[in-house]
């Protein structure tokens, strides 16, 4: 090394030199430095909208989805359909003056034992509907002082309901795997057996018809849990229990059931536990409690 | 005792330097005018320095202080590691330099000597130090803007032959000459001035 170059290297190697005071506002003012931020603007403006685009999409995608799970019900239509296409006779029956599961079942057994196959709960369901297509019962209470075999049906099938449960409490299974005992309900209701009162006393406690079960799987059957009822109720709303106590659904639509979906994921198979206040016409309260499955 | 709580402070002051100079990375990559200001604050009379080194007065220099700065700027965002923040801006001011002189000569070595034969051999180790360090300066940018550029790279910046011939794009026996050349002249100017 150079003498030269050491006296230049030690001198000005971190050699530092004072600056105008007026250089940081040129750089501010540089034609490329303003440009540059011109630009980062630009793409500052672009990400934000984009990401304001985003929001708002799924904004409105929950807000048109939350309309459709109302709209789309199929569990009437379902229900209709499966009773229309699996016997004509028992549509005709319809036009009967009082329907009655014995009737059905001593008509068309074999479209009964089908339609209890597959679901109890549509059958429940076509009777509520049949009672309400008729002017002459408007009411589930009415049609109990007229016609005591359609009471027996509906009081039969729901203590029928709540054995099914503490059965299935029992053992997690499904009513498709049982037909045996389907079938043992059906020939328990052909029987006629005489009206015991406390039955008359519940279905006037209760005017709902509650499913205990129901499968969320997409097949436009029983997708849906929700309480039918053919009687007018103020004030209605339903609530569903996890066994561990956890909320997951709440309704005060009487339209509106429970897809099987808690916070947009859908719920495991098992034991829920639901809870229905509504007012009667009269004004009385009543508070329906009782277990519901759901069947993956 | 004294002397150990001494380096403790002395390394707490460092660390302390250090944290404070990654902020200001992080602060100019997120485009914080304020980060930037304090960087340029930091910074501006070390990369003025050198500018003067390369050019000959000081507009030139202020001209190339503020393209250092658009660039530190505009590229900070590149730089991986902030340890690495002083030699990296060392290296943008050299090539804005050298760009800065390209741009106004359009080729900045002029002379072309190839001749190693005319080396000019000088041993004396005389040590000068009582030249003031502006005149020093002065000397520098006295010379022609090969020879000075050159001498910069190659005597204070520790370039190498190799990488100032292709940054220059010239011989490397060519940059070698020069420099020599460099080094004769600013020993005569020293010698003069004493």
């Amino acid at each position: 090394m150079n003498n030269i170059d050491q006296l230049y290297k030690d001198r000005f190697e971190n050699f530092e030199a004072p600056v105008s005071d007026g250089l940081w506002d040129k750089i501010e003012n540089n034609p490329t430095w303003q440009k540059h931020l011109r630009r980062q603007k630009v793409k500052n403006l672009v990400l934000y909208s984009a990401m304001t685009i985003v929001a708002i999409g799924t904004c409105t995608a929950l807000l048109l989805h939350k309309p459709q799970t109302d709209t789309v019900l199929p569990e009437e239509e379902s229900t209709e359909t499966i009773i229309n296409k699996t016997s004509p006779a028992t549509a005709e029956t319809t036009d009967a003056q009082i329907i009655t599961q014995q009737n059905i079942t001593t008509e068309n057994p074999v479209a009964v034992k089908e339609v209890s196959n597959s679901n109890m709960v549509s059958a429940f369901e076509a009777v509520m509907e049949n009672t309400e297509a008729h002017p002459s019962n408007n009411a589930v209470s009415n049609s109990e002082n007229t016609t005591p075999p359609s009471e027996n049906a509906i009081s039969t099938s729901q203590t029928e309901n709540k054995d099914k449960v503490n059965t299935k409490t029992e053992s997690e299974q499904t009513p498709n795997v049982k037909p045996s005992q389907n079938k043992e309900t059906i020939k328990e209701e052909s029987t006629p057996t005489p009206s015991p009162t406390p039955a008359s006393n519940e279905t006037i406690r209760s005017l709902f018809s509650i499913p205990n079960a129901f499968t969320p799987n997409g097949d436009g059957l029983n997708d849906i849990f929700k309480p039918v009822t053919a009687a007018e109720v103020h004030n209605y709303q339903l609530d569903i229990y996890m066994t561990n106590g956890q909320h997951v659904f709440s309704s005060k639509n009487i339209d509106y059931g429970w897809n099987g979906e808690y916070q947009g994921s859908m719920q495991n198979g098992g034991n829920y536990v639901y809870i229905i206040k509504y007012k009667d016409s009269d004004g009385k309260e009543h508070i329906d409690k009782g277990q519901l499955l759901l069947m993956r | 005792m004294q002397q150990k709580s001494k380096i403790i402070v002395y390394n707490y002051k460092i660390m302390k330097q250090k944290l404070k100079e990654r902020d200001i990375v992080a602060g100019c990559k997120a485009d914080k005018p304020q980060s930037q200001r304090q960087l340029y604050d930091k910074y501006c009379r070390l990369v003025m320095g050198m500018a003067l080194r390369y050019t000959q007065n000081i507009p030139d220099a202020e001209d190339v202080v503020q393209d250092v700065f658009v660039k530190i700027f505009m590229n900070i965002n590149t730089l991986r590691n902030e340890s690495t923040l002083i030699s990296w801006i060392k290296t943008i001011t050299t090539h804005t330099c050298i760009d800065f002189l390209k741009a106004k000569n359009k080729k900045i070595i002029t002379t072309n000597i190839d001749d190693i034969t005319n080396e000019i051999i000088d041993n004396n180790n005389k040590i000068y130090d009582g030249i003031p360090t502006e005149q020093l300066l002065k000397f520098i940018q006295e010379l022609p803007d090969g020879f000075r550029t050159i001498f910069n790279l190659y005597a204070i910046d520790g370039y190498k032959y190799e990488e100032i011939a292709q940054m220059l794009a010239c011989s490397e026996s060519n940059v070698r000459s020069q420099y020599l050349r460099a080094r004769k002249i600013l020993r005569e100017k020293i010698e003069n001035y004493e």
